[in-house]
């Protein structure tokens, strides 16, 4: 026993229940559980059934991965991705372009967030760059979240964000997001967040260290981290995309990493994110790859999901319908596929502007010279092509459309834009 | 020279991220002893302070990382039951007359309360891996010294 003075006892038991006190009051107001989920409302036209694709960008010589869309002012779009030499390489860089409604156009894409921009902002080494995701809160104030590593593979990622509050005209600086105790690592970022009431925001996220498993973060309109939910645990779910269906709950698709059935993965939150049951195999095939989900308001379909519903590559991309327990799946289309419907190469030796004339379906514009690099690049020997769709994301704006963007060959991203209409027609056919 | 330091800085930064207030004041207390000689942990309260953040890391860092649906990280955010259990024990650091300890329990608590880091995860305040990690490493060696000198002068023979 350490024998001190009783009086400085006395006073450290009082500083101890001054600060604790403090501390302890104002942590209070803090301490909520999720609030309910924001449901958007949508005009009430379903539209006149139109579906119309597009490129966003029309150069192909990088590779581009992961693009994520959201709805700004006066129904401009802003479109976000990773570009570089590679996946995980160094001159990987954040790029935008905003869709102009009045123009029916994309912009030309320009660099939104490099290396540089962001360890000057988070004060941190960073080695690369990887998945952006875009959002807009009920505020109007337009975030993108992103992928940083400084250490080692992905595993070693943090989430880092910007927010515009002019409509995505000019930017804060990168900021952190704090999310594991572990030197911060191994939170990634795939899907767009859902809003709560009360100006919070759900991110979903995955954890990709020890073991591969969703988690679900509130964070606040000031950008931090207020709660964090786990939706799994182990090594086999990852990149959830979450669909509020009511003020309560919320439908999610995940991908599976697992060594054993292909098959995505879903689960339902009946309490605002609170909780989530144990992710379910759905009758889908998913080739661990990831899947983007968006509520539809109907009461029979009420999600669509576009995955890659197949179990072993990427070839195809295909939308579904499901219905409220995740049960029943009905496919109601393909916004790309390989002629090749076993996914082996597609051989175009008989149709050596195969590329070209797909390229002229989606584009106005000719792209001659783009779809000389995608034929050079994606089929061997000038004609055994690996075709690969991939990594969609879907929202629905205010005017009831939803966009879907994905990357195309991993070298373009693709832009397809349809009504309320056009859906509950392809739900309708048999 | 300024832009060797700041690249040095966000390197090490970019590996350890934001140490906890705990490993800021624990190093602080080890250089000074190591430049003044004087000890401001005794080695009692050395083992204290090696036990209480070696628990507290082994409750937070397996369950965080995945190993069960059960995330103590979580009471982090909304922390008052995690204060009040740290509450209690810098209450008995307050009794015992461990000051070094009690410091460093108050400086991170009125850290956390004005939220002085990125995080506002209470966690974040009191610990980091560093510090945990130096924390096992530490009990390991102080209990391998332990069995190691109460063995018989023969079986420590054997084990030489």
């Amino acid at each position: 026993m350490t024998h001190k003075p009783r009086y400085l006892s006395l006073i450290g038991v009082v500083v101890v229940a001054a600060v604790f006190g403090y501390a302890i009051n104002n942590s209070l107001p803090t301490a909520s559980a999720p609030p309910a989920f924001l449901i958007q409302s949508f005009e009430k036209s379903a539209g006149v059934g139109s579906y119309q694709q597009r490129f966003i960008n029309h150069k192909a010589d990088n590779f581009i991965h992961s693009p994520s869309v959201a709805e700004l002012n006066g129904g401009d779009l802003l479109a976000v991705w990773f570009e570089g030499s590679r996946e995980g390489a160094a001159d990987v860089q954040i790029m935008q372009s905003r869709f102009v409604a009045a123009e029916n156009r994309w912009t030309e894409p320009t660099v939104l967030i490099n290396r540089e921009s962001t360890a000057r902002g988070v004060g941190r080494y960073i080695r690369k760059l990887g998945n952006p995701v875009a959002a807009r809160d009920a505020n109007g104030k337009v975030f993108v979240f992103f992928v940083s590593v400084s250490v080692g593979g992905w595993a070693g990622s943090a989430i880092n964000w910007i927010a515009s509050t002019d409509d995505a005209k000019t930017w804060s600086a990168p900021k952190r997001l704090i999310t594991t105790p572990f030197f911060n690592i191994s939170t990634l970022v795939r899907n767009p967040p859902v809003l709560h009431e009360n100006g919070v925001i759900g991110l979903p996220v995955y954890h990709e260290f020890l073991g591969k498993f969703p988690e679900y973060l509130l964070i606040s309109d000031a950008g931090r981290v207020i709660d964090k939910i786990r939706m799994n645990r182990g090594t086999e779910s990852l990149q959830p995309s979450i669909a509020p269906i009511d003020s309560d709950t919320a439908m999610a698709v995940l991908r599976y990493a697992g060594d054993g059935l292909p098959r995505a993965l879903g689960q339902i939150t009946s309490n605002r994110g609170a909780q989530w049951p144990k992710p379910q195999a759905l009758a889908i095939a998913n080739p661990n790859s990831s899947l983007a989900s968006v509520a539809t308001g109907l009461v029979e379909w009420p999600l669509l999901v576009v995955a890659n519903d197949t179990e072993d590559d990427r070839y195809r991309l295909r939308m579904y319908v499901t219905d409220a327990s995740m049960s029943q799946w009905k496919m109601i289309y393909a916004p790309d596929a390989s002629p090749n419907e076993d996914g082996k190469l597609y051989n175009i030796e008989a149709d050596p502007d195969y590329i070209k004339n797909l390229m002229s379906t989606v584009s106005a514009s000719a792209m001659d010279d783009a779809a000389l690099v995608v034929k050079n690049r994606v089929c061997r020997d000038g004609k055994s092509c690996e075709l690969q769709y991939e990594y969609p994301t879907l929202i629905r704006v205010s005017n009831g459309h939803y966009h879907l963007v994905y990357a195309w060959n991993d070298m373009l991203i693709k832009h397809v834009v349809f009504d309320q209409a056009w859906l509950e027609k392809q739900i309708a056919q048999p | 020279m300024i832009e060797v330091i700041s690249e040095v800085y966000m390197r090490i930064r970019g590996i350890i991220d934001e140490p906890a207030i705990m490993t800021i004041l624990w190093v602080l207390a080890s250089l000074i002893a190591w430049t003044t000689k004087v000890r401001l942990v005794s080695p009692q309260e050395k083992h204290f302070l090696l036990w209480l953040i070696g628990i507290s890391g082994l409750v937070l860092y397996p369950a965080t990382l995945g190993l069960s649906m059960w995330d103590p990280y979580r009471y982090g955010y909304d922390p008052v039951g995690l204060l009040a259990v740290y509450g209690c024990i810098a209450l008995w650091t307050a009794v015992r007359g461990y000051w070094a300890s009690l410091c460093m329990l108050l400086a991170a608590t009125l850290a956390f309360a004005f939220q002085l880091k990125t995080s506002i995860n209470y966690w974040d305040y009191l610990l980091d891996p560093m510090l945990v990690i130096y924390s096992w490493l530490a009990l390991l060696r102080l209990g391998y010294g332990r069995a190691y000198s109460g063995r018989s002068p023969e079986v420590r023979a054997r084990v030489r």
